[in-house]
């Protein structure tokens, strides 16, 4: 097929996909940064039950892996 | 003799030691405990669960202080706003058009996209934290998720404090803000939108007297 078939049989639904997947790659990555951050904050000032602040990054971190894994498989 | 040089040296290490403890007991009568120390406290004096990394062994926390709840007013609205928005999505053509399966993982990663606003913004708020100990001051910025900076000036490097609280919305909600001024690298503290200013700058001040009180009697580390 030449590039131009290509390009014709792109859909819209197709980019959509591609814009969602990308965006939700990208929280991903911006999940894993928070979850860090709030790692090295909770070494630098230690308080108590901050063990609840770090499960809060880690349920986000799940969340947007959960998502982006979800809209893999069924979009 | 030289025993008895080590053994001078013990006093006097000894002697420096419970001077210290004693300074400490002494900053305990004269501020009082207040504030509670649960997680989400803004305000805290002698907090018994709060430390940090630089912490030298023979230092205590003295106050425990971070922006009044009421500056998070603005982006719970926000949230609120946003989480609500979804049932207006069905009004857009361009969303009302997508197949269902498609509309399902928009409005999930909408709302993993407003928890991790609400998130970050949280974090900026719980971590934003300034420090008093019985040496010196310290403040943890957190302005943003890729943004921190921990500043700490000594005690005696203070060389003046300021408490402003401007504004119908700080005095009817009891906050303001404290700037210290210092000789130290960072020569600016600000304590923004923080609870009680007046009573953060008058334990500042008593830290100051009792800083200079070491000094006089010789129990400065």
């Amino acid at each position: 097929m030449d590039i131009v078939g290509i390009i014709q049989a792109i859909t819209f639904l197709d980019i959509v996909k591609l814009l969602m997947v990308t965006l939700l790659g990208v929280y991903a990555i911006f999940a894993l940064l928070m979850m860090k951050q709030v790692s090295a904050m909770t070494r630098a000032v230690q308080m108590s039950d901050d063990y609840l602040i770090r499960i809060l990054g880690v349920l986000n971190l799940g969340f947007a892996v959960l998502v982006l894994l979800l809209s893999m498989l069924i979009l | 003799m030289g025993e008895i040089y080590v053994s001078k040296n013990k006093i006097a290490e000894k002697v420096k030691a419970v001077g210290e403890k004693l300074s400490v007991v002494a900053l305990k009568k004269m501020i009082e405990k207040f504030g509670s120390d649960s997680l989400l406290t803004s305000l805290s004096s002698f907090p018994a669960k709060v430390c940090f990394e630089t912490q030298d062994d023979e230092e205590e926390v003295v106050l425990f202080v971070r922006q009044h709840p009421i500056v998070n007013l603005k982006w719970i609205l926000l949230v609120i706003l946003l989480l609500s928005l979804p049932s207006v999505f069905t009004f857009f053509p361009p969303y009302s058009n997508l197949p269902t399966n498609y509309q399902f993982v928009m409005i999930l990663g909408w709302y993993m996209l407003v928890f991790g606003y609400a998130l970050a913004k949280f974090m900026g708020w719980f971590f934003n934290i300034y420090i008093l100990t019985d040496e010196r001051i310290v403040d943890v910025d957190f302005h943003n998720i890729f943004f921190r900076k921990i500043s700490t000036a000594k005690i005696e490097e203070i060389q003046d404090v300021n408490v402003q609280s401007s504004g119908a919305f700080q005095t009817f909600f009891g906050y303001g803000s404290v700037f210290v001024q210092t000789a130290a690298e960072v020569s600016q503290f600000e304590f923004l939108s923080v609870p009680h200013p007046d009573k953060i700058g008058k334990i500042i001040n008593q830290l100051i007297d009792a800083e200079e009180q070491e000094k006089l009697e010789g129990r400065v580390k």
